[in-house]
């Protein structure tokens, strides 16, 4: 026996399967195909799950009704379109995401194999560099070590120049023909080239350092055009 | 159809759907909340010590790099079955020479876990060849056997200038971190994860001058730039090198300081080793003798002697004295080193002349109260606390001490019965040399970290003596190299100095040993003095010679002589052209 409650205030259908005599479905629900079926015969086409199923399933159909009309089944569509939208968003960005930790692991090696041969290059620079390679360097080239080295003294009475002028000069030296001055200045020294006369050496130094000075002179005493400090 | 029929089957795919799509989602918070923990924990993890940075010296040349090495590791748990053990060794031996049966073995033995190497040192050249390899199988096949490989680097420390420097750099080993020098000494600091600068006083990384920057800033980040020149300590060790073979020395060190403001310019020792193979060297080897080794300095000790009388007023360089020959105080009677008497000399005569009659008398009149005090503005019997690891005290015995006795007081003003260090002795000479101020010697001028930079700014740790009276000594130590110890002069170039043979102690204390001695020589060039040089010997041949006058002496001068042309530093006195000043 079928029984069905409907109550109209409700969208809830509570449907019991009980014993069904055999007549009730003579040839079996293929017998039913095509002709129409009333809502009795319906409702016993539905599968019983027993008892607790079926609770259930009414508890989840009150939670969750289910749609009983075109636009409710269309809001119900749009609402799984946009969860599996947001479910395809989320596997999208995680499929950027680790696309991104592989190009950065990727930049990563790329940045470690520079530096590690940053550091053998500089390795190799220091060990070529060392003092002990370019002794035997210079060895091989025929170099040998200075043994003797010529100190030769500013004269104590040179023109006063600006102190730029002063560092930007070469170094300055005495001319053999002047005796030495007491107190000798205390400037950086230069070799003097042998087999040469020291006025000789000394007279284009002089000229260039006269230039110099003078250039230097005229440059400081000349007004600023441009604002800057010499 | 009939929409408003509620369809079961509908309802039941529906919920079964939802809750498919509950236990991914479930899953997959699960994974990304825990999962990443796991798979971490997972992974074979092997605790790499934190990569070092670098050392350069004055002027930029690197002292301290690292190099990279690769390790080959694998995952043997995830290499499951022969055929993939078998394609991964056949890989590896083509690829990198590796042995079939070891790998294949290591694989199949390790089996069960995450973790095993399979080399332990292999180039760049070869481990790029491994990562390309795979990288191409990668995109051909996906997935391989080959994948659970993998090429780690290693980090270890090198040496380019080997041996030159070595009690200075001292050296790391892999399981306690920085060993000696200044891999110790800045163990703290070197690390890329160690501390970093104090917040003042720092620098953008262009106040370092272009040729230190060269290298810098390391990849670690955290470097060092010391005030030592790699070409004085080249020299220096050269030198040292040659005195020892002359004179058959056992052992020998040298320091270069910059008086004024207290820099290491270079510090060597001999024998020393070299810090890329320690491992090979005798472990005595590795300490720092130059501040961590005690001596009896002898005769040097004596300008300590007369810069307490000069300051104190006690003398004056024209005091007269007058030597009998032997002189008591306390218990003991004193000598001087040939035995002689030489009658009535000067301060000045007495230290030329290196009397120890005289200066133990100078100790005695002085009292000891006063002579212990000037011992300890010169910072003797106390570290200088150069940032050098392993410096030692030295040991000075003081009034204070029981042991103490009046003779001590005699003994110690010519600088026997007393223990300094040579770093100590060096710097007590750069007190004269700077004036009689003392600055705060140190060896790391400056340190480099993210990119900023902190400067040693030099410290004056205290004035020991007038500058008046560090002129009387100077011109005093002057007389002494124009008069007695000629072969430490230099021509054309006034050298302030003094000579120090010391007997040696036995080990029982009970007296001295008869023939062996330590010979050292203290000096600098006193027209605005660019360092103070201090050179010491072990044992020298007595057969050859045991005093340092004729020992450390001449290695003084040749040292000096190089170093003044070094630092191009012009002769003092005023030559002609057909006399310049001629080096050797």
């Amino acid at each position: 026996m079928l029984r069905s409650r409907h109550t109209a205030s409700s969208s809830t259908y509570s449907l019991q399967v009980a014993q069904l005599p055999a007549s009730e479905f003579p040839a079996g629900p293929r017998a039913l195909a095509g002709a129409e079926r009333s809502p009795r015969k319906q409702a016993a086409l539905e599968p019983s799950y027993g008892r607790a199923t079926d609770r259930l399933v009414d508890s989840l159909d009150r939670a969750i009704p289910l749609p009983s009309t075109l636009r409710s089944f269309l809001a119900y569509m749009a609402g799984l379109l946009l969860i599996a939208a947001g479910m395809l968003l989320h596997v999208s960005l995680s499929a950027q995401i680790l696309q991104a930790r592989v190009e950065v692991d990727r930049l990563k090696e790329v940045h470690d194999s520079i530096q590690n041969r940053n550091a053998e290059l500089v390795w190799e620079i220091a060990r070529k560099t060392n003092l002990e390679h370019i002794q035997q360097a210079a060895y091989a080239q025929g170099y040998r070590p200075i043994t003797q080295r010529q100190y030769v003294f500013v004269p104590a009475t040179f023109p006063a120049l600006p102190v730029s002028a002063q560092q930007a000069a070469p170094p300055a030296i005495r001319p053999a023909q002047q005796p030495a001055q007491a107190g000798p200045a205390r400037a950086a020294a230069t070799p003097m080239p042998e087999g040469r006369n020291l006025a000789q050496w000394w007279q284009p130094w002089q000229e260039r350092i006269e230039t110099t000075a003078t250039r230097l002179l005229e440059r400081v005493m000349a007004p600023s055009t441009d604002g800057d400090a010499f | 159809m009939n929409v408003n029929r509620p369809n079961r089957r509908f309802l039941i795919l529906a919920v079964s759907f939802g809750l498919i799509i509950f236990i991914i989602l479930a899953q997959a918070s699960y994974y990304q909340v825990f999962g990443g923990r796991r798979a971490l924990a997972e992974r074979p993890i092997v605790k790499e010590p934190a990569p070092r940075g670098m050392v350069v010296d004055s002027h930029g040349v690197p002292l301290i790099v690292n190099r990279h090495f690769f390790r080959v590791a694998a995952t043997p748990n995830l290499i499951m079955g022969d055929i993939a053990r078998d394609e991964v060794a056949k890989q590896l031996e083509s690829l990198l020479g590796l042995p079939y049966a070891n790998t294949f073995s290591t694989l199949q033995g390790r089996q069960e876990y995450p973790f095993a190497i399979l080399a332990d040192a292999i180039s760049l050249e070869e481990a790029n060849l491994l990562n390309e390899t795979k990288q191409r199988l990668a995109t051909e096949q996906g997935m391989f056997p080959l994948q659970h490989v993998y090429v780690t680097p290693m980090t270890r420390r090198s040496y380019p200038q080997g041996e030159a420097l070595a009690h200075l750099t001292g050296f790391v080993s892999v399981e306690y971190g920085g060993v000696s020098g200044i891999e110790e000494y800045y163990d703290e600091f070197l690390p890329a994860d160690g501390i970093g600068l104090l917040e003042e006083d720092t620098a953008a990384l262009d106040a370092l001058p272009a040729d230190v920057r060269r290298f810098l800033p390391s990849a670690p980040g955290k470097d060092l730039v010391l005030t030592v020149d790699r070409t004085i300590q080249w020299i220096i060790r050269e030198e040292l090198r040659r005195g020892l073979e002359e004179f058959k020395a056992v052992s020998g060190s040298v320091i270069v300081l910059d008086p004024r403001t207290g820099a290491l310019l270079g510090m060597v020792n001999l024998p020393d080793f070299d810090p890329n193979r320690y491992e090979q060297a005798p472990v005595e080897f590795f300490r720092n003798p130059a501040v961590s080794a005690q001596y009896e300095p002898g005769s040097v000790f004596k300008i300590v002697t007369m810069a307490a009388a000069l300051d104190s007023g006690m003398i004056e360089p024209t005091t007269i004295f007058t030597d009998t020959g032997s002189y008591t105080i306390g218990e003991r009677v004193v000598f001087n080193s040939d035995r002689n008497a030489y009658g009535e000399v000067t301060a000045a005569e007495a230290l030329a002349r290196s009397l120890n009659v005289i200066t133990a008398e100078i100790s005695d009149t002085m009292g000891p109260e006063q002579f212990y005090r000037y011992l300890r503005q010169f910072g003797l019997g106390e570290a200088t606390k150069i940032d050098l690891s392993g410096e030692i005290n030295g040991s000075i015995k003081t009034p204070a001490v029981p042991q103490w006795s009046r003779s001590d007081l005699g003994t110690n003003s010519f600088g026997q019965g007393l223990a300094v260090t040579p770093i100590q002795m060096a710097n007590a000479t750069a007190v004269i040399a700077n004036g009689g101020k003392m600055m705060q010697p140190y060896v790391v001028a400056a340190r480099v970290a993210d990119e900023r930079v902190q400067f040693t700014k030099p410290a004056a740790v205290r004035q020991v003596i007038s500058p008046e009276a560090a002129n009387e000594l100077t011109e005093m130590m002057i007389q002494v190299v124009e008069t007695s110890s000629v072969k430490a002069g230099v021509p054309g170039y006034r050298i302030a100095g003094k000579s120090g043979t010391a007997q040696i102690p036995l080990e029982d204390g009970s007296g001295y040993e008869k023939s062996e001695t330590i010979v050292s020589f203290v000096g600098f060039a006193p027209e605005n003095p660019r360092f103070v040089l201090l050179v010491k010997m072990d044992r020298p041949d007595p057969t050859i010679n045991q005093w340092a006058s004729h020992t450390a002496a001449p290695v003084f001068s040749r040292i000096a002589q190089r170093l003044l042309d070094y630092m191009n530093i012009p002769p003092d006195t005023a030559l002609s052209s057909g006399e310049a000043a001629t080096g050797e």
